[in-house]
């Protein structure tokens, strides 16, 4: 047991957590965006994208065009859904755009997934973000570890006993 | 390089840089590739256009029993090629028509309406002949009335690629027209 | 605590220094080499699935040449000098 070294690693496992955290909040503030790089999680926008498909996320556009894919939020629900606008109504004076958004495959429009009352998103309101780059598949071994609770204690466990064993080199 | 561990990580790290230069050579070449095929001029067709309207008193159209809202339902006539859309990069092509319109009672407002949508999968179902068939969504706006003011059809098409950006264009053939009153009276109930 | 030190000193696997210079050197330019042949294949194929093929099959080759310590990577130890006072034989 050498302090100074176990003093050393430490420092370098901050390193890493700090400079990947800094990388996320300057992506964050460069696309105006709270979450720039997503996961998709479901099939509803098939063929398109798949589960497991990573989407990367702009959000300093004023407006929409219909046929964008936006991922939006709904007040009270946590989940972010992506799906395409299919309607838009813009306010040149105001600025503000309501927006009709539908699942490639899903049958109907998302009116029944929206907050209670309202038949519309508002961009500046609702929208997280409109979808601009595409790399696939790549994002499924955050949902495998999310969703597979023997994955998140054996990755865990991988991290510690390679920590233990990697000797001072 | 001395250990194992040491050996991976730097051929491991290399190759994560290596590979995502390949995506991003994937990427561009093909973004050129629809730069020279001259993509963002397509051509096509839409002719035809015809509509029947009605009043509809639901919220979800934005009426109510005393203000019923026009409701379009519209057939239309398409005529495009898409197949220069794909190239090794694209994994699917969307084609969407769309009514474009200034508001009425508030001039401020530009509005766009997807009335039709087609999901093309492959170069060899990219090419359409379309008569008389039915838009698969209706047409309403904000304001109680969508006829009787120029709206514009327009063909627009989006890139979903293996790899790298989303690209939208829209097709060179619009055609504007004006949807006729509905014949139904039940308005002035 | 004392076993895992063990198994980690036994897991280094080591090479001398030339290999390692070898190594580094040879890996750097096979990844570049594979980086150029998995796009052009992919490109004059029209498939994207035989760049991502061409470029994993690269991989896999690069990592079976530079991973293990094989005997030839050890040819070069060092001959550390013996520590301890040097011993002269009178005459």
């Amino acid at each position: 047991m050498n302090l100074r070294l176990e003093l050393t690693r430490f420092l370098s496992l901050g390193y890493v957590l700090s400079s990947s955290f800094m990388f996320w909040m300057g992506l964050s503030l460069f696309t105006d965006c709270h979450s720039p790089i997503v996961v998709v999680l479901s099939g509803s926008m098939e063929p398109a994208f798949q589960r497991g498909d990573i989407l990367f996320l702009w959000n300093r556009n004023e407006k929409n065009n219909v046929g964008d894919v936006v991922v939006y939020e709904v007040a009270g629900k946590s989940i972010p859904i992506v799906h395409r606008v299919l309607k838009q109504h813009y306010d040149r004076s105001t600025g503000e755009q309501l927006l009709l958004t539908k699942g490639d495959n899903n049958n109907g429009d998302d009116v029944p997934l929206y907050a209670r009352g309202n038949y519309y998103l508002n961009k500046t309101k609702d929208v997280v973000g409109t979808v601009k780059g595409y790399i696939p598949q790549l994002g499924y071994v955050t949902i495998w570890i999310s969703e597979n609770k023997y994955a998140k204690f054996g990755l865990l466990g991988l991290l510690a006993l390679s920590s233990l064993i990697s000797s001072e080199d | 390089m001395f250990s194992l561990n040491q050996r991976f990580q730097h051929v491991s790290s290399l190759a994560l840089s290596c590979s995502f230069l390949v995506i991003a050579l994937i990427a561009a070449t093909s973004w050129l590739q629809l730069v020279k095929d001259n993509v963002f001029e397509l051509e096509s067709q839409l002719s035809h256009i015809r509509s029947a309207t009605r009043f509809a008193k639901q919220k979800r159209y934005g009426g109510s029993a005393v203000n019923p809202t026009e409701v379009s339902k519209i057939r239309f006539n398409a005529d495009f090629d898409f197949s220069r859309l794909f190239n090794w990069n694209t994994k699917q092509v969307f084609a969407y028509v769309t009514a474009e319109y200034e508001g009425d009672e508030n001039p401020h407002t530009m509005n766009e309406i997807t009335i039709w949508d087609k999901i093309i999968p492959s170069r060899d179902n990219a090419t359409f002949t379309l008569s008389d068939i039915d838009a698969k969504y209706q047409l309403w706006d904000l304001e109680s009335k969508i006829t009787e003011r120029p709206l514009t059809f327009k063909l627009h098409w989006n890139i979903q690629p293996w790899f790298g950006f989303l690209i939208n264009g829209e097709t060179t053939g619009s055609k504007t027209i004006e949807l006729k009153k509905p014949v139904d009276k039940q308005k002035g109930k | 605590m004392e076993v895992l030190q063990d198994l980690g000193r036994q897991l280094v696997f080591p090479i001398d220094f030339e290999s390692q210079s070898y190594t580094e050197s040879i890996s750097n330019k096979a990844l570049y080499l594979i980086t150029f042949f998995s796009f052009i294949s992919g490109y004059l194929t029209e498939s994207i699935k035989v760049s991502g093929i061409v470029f994993v099959l690269g991989l896999i080759v690069v990592l079976v040449i530079v991973l293990p310590p094989y005997s030839a990577y050890n040819k070069h130890r060092p001959q550390w000098a013996n520590s301890g006072p040097t011993v002269v034989e009178p005459k």
